[in-house]
């Protein structure tokens, strides 16, 4: 295969003496999908944080594209394409729906003050904005909501909105924290749905975290499994699943 | 004729409004919009202030060049803020700001070689150069101006320019993503946008307003103290931006007239109690504190604010 996607290396990460992540390396290769499973406490979000910038890790590196983001901020990874969402979606509630996936779009010369000083400036990139904004709405059912505020939105509407603000941003790589959280069966289903979608009409990469095995074992083409901050196993759901190292984390006693 | 040829105690009241609708929209930039609590609003109107008039007054600099490079001089200095300070919670930030102020008014009463502590500096150049040869060449039309006119009248000029320029500027996809900060900071970095920045920017914009407001504060005292930079100019603001509703832009001008204006610098004139100037004083903010409660507990959104809003933020 030629180069992968995401290509991390050594991340170890220590909050005062317990190591949270350690020495954990993985690659994605471009329109996978991959599932980060553990028991609590694995270390999943650490790594996940680490990954995406969010907080700086101990050691390790994360490559992306080819080019090395170690030293990257967080924004400054989302705008090289890799996009994550959170656990509890995100909304900004006291903007409209429309506004909540609006403003994510990239390359918008007046979201920064100098271009919004210069009146007219990306007009014609603006009403492309408003056009892929609709598209965005209607595509997750939400045309409907655009002019109510997000803080109005129910749990599933907000995940649906998060959904649709990150595919603003024309991701390459979406880092899903736990899609499954706090969302009914039907709603999961649609949301896997539009990732089978995503990564075969775009060629989307999809690295998500999620407590339980058996909801990732028809969603990912792999699964990485943590405990204890390592990375214990990696391969095809099936195969992790008969894995005697992960069957023993899920069930306790790895002490 | 007679054009403004005496404008009586009002006009100075509506001068002060003028001040503080100015200084408040400061922080509507700040906190309405890019949530920073900024609880050090002062120090920035004292930066304009002094800066102004020590440029104008001993460096003989022009009257525009002096005011704008108050406010530039502010706005390095809230960038300079920011940096340590902006990473910090809501109410860390807050207390972080506040001391900001109280260090700047210190260093405004010890340093005086360059202020002249607390006897106070002079800011008489708008007051001479500009009022009365204004007045001497309209009187020689025979137009008759009160010595008070010209400032005030430059003051609302400015209070709609700056009102104008906020509510443009914060209509903008820059706007949209300042708010979005407001929101939820994590949530705009991780879309690719730098949230500290949208905020050091609301930041330096809000005490650019601040020092344009101090500047005026200045030319209208002629004279002044450390003293007039006390953390109560701040929490005017707060009151003024509150009652008005986070966010709002033209409620905080009539805000800035109703509590500034009507209430705080005007009730002398309205409102005769008979006590000692002292206790006046006092219970002119006794009514302002009661005002704000009645406001927060009826309409919490404020006067002007949307309540949809108001209740979506709670979510």
């Amino acid at each position: 295969m030629s180069e992968p996607l995401l290509q991390v290396d050594g991340i170890t990460k220590r909050f005062g003496g317990l190591t949270a992540v350690d020495d954990v390396g993985f690659s994605l290769e471009p329109g996978t999908i991959t599932a980060l499973i553990g028991p609590n406490g694995a270390g999943k979000s650490t790594l996940f944080h680490c990954v995406s910038g969010f907080i700086r890790p101990d050691g390790g590196t994360v490559r992306f594209n080819g080019r090395g983001v170690s030293r990257r901020s967080a924004h400054g990874r989302a705008q090289l394409g890799m996009v994550r969402t959170f656990q509890i979606p995100t909304a900004f509630n006291r903007l409209t729906v429309f506004e909540n996936v609006e403003l994510a779009a990239r390359d918008q010369p007046a979201d920064r003050l100098v271009g919004a000083l210069v009146p007219g400036l990306g007009r014609l990139r603006r009403s492309a904005i408003r056009t892929r904004t609709n598209d965005l709405l209607e595509t997750f059912g939400l045309a409907d909501k655009a002019d109510d505020l997000a803080g109005e939105l129910s749990g599933g509407q907000r995940k649906l909105l998060e959904f649709a603000r990150v595919l603003m941003t024309e991701p390459q790589l979406l880092l899903l924290d736990e899609p499954l959280a706090g969302v009914n069966p039907a709603l999961g289903e649609r949301l896997f749905a539009h990732v089978n979608r995503l990564r075969s009409d775009h060629g989307m990469t999809f690295l998500f975290v999620e407590h339980d095995i058996r909801t990732v074992m028809d969603h990912s083409d792999r699964v990485l499994v943590m405990a204890q901050g390592a990375l214990i196993a990696d391969g095809d759901p099936e195969t992790v699943r008969r894995d005697p190292a992960v069957v023993e984390a899920y069930l306790g006693g790895g002490e | 004729m007679e054009l403004l040829a005496e404008i009586g105690p009002w006009g100075a009241v509506a001068t002060v409004a003028g001040i503080y609708a100015i200084f408040a929209m400061g922080l509507q930039v700040q906190v309405g919009h890019g949530g920073v609590d900024n609880f050090g609003q002062v120090a920035f109107f004292l930066i304009g202030a002094y800066a102004s008039t020590i440029l104008v007054e001993q460096h003989g600099m022009g009257l525009v060049a002096g005011t704008l490079a108050g406010m530039a001089i502010a706005m390095v200095a809230a960038v300079i803020v920011a940096l340590p300070t902006l990473r910090l919670r809501g109410d860390f930030l807050a207390i972080t700001t506040l001391a900001f102020g109280e260090i700047l008014r210190n260093v405004a009463v010890n340093e005086r070689g360059l202020t002249k502590g607390s006897a106070g500096i002079d800011a008489f150049t708008f007051r001479i150069d500009i009022v009365r040869e204004l007045r001497r060449s309209l009187r020689d039309q025979d137009i008759l101006v009160d010595r008070l006119a010209p400032l005030l009248i430059l003051t609302w000029v400015l209070v709609l320019v700056v009102a104008l320029v906020t509510w443009l500027l914060l209509r903008t996809p820059w706007g949209r993503v300042l708010r979005a900060v407001r929101e939820d900071d994590a949530a705009v970095r991780a879309l690719g946008k730098n949230a500290f920045a949208y905020r050091a920017q609301a930041m330096a914009l809000g005490a650019a307003w601040a020092a344009l407001a101090g500047t005026l504060y200045a030319w209208n005292q002629v004279h002044f103290s450390p003293s007039g930079f006390e953390p109560i100019v701040t929490f005017a603001g707060f009151v003024i931006i509150i009652a008005a509703g986070l966010g709002t832009i033209w409620g905080t001008v009539l805000m800035a007239i109703l509590i500034q204006g009507v209430l705080i610098e005007g009730s002398r004139y309205w409102l005769d109690t008979g006590l000692p100037n002292a206790q006046e004083a006092s219970l002119r903010y006794m009514v302002v504190g009661l005002a704000l409660m009645l406001i927060v507990r009826f309409r919490p959104q404020g006067l002007f604010g949307s309540r949809a809003e108001m209740a979506a933020a709670d979510e």
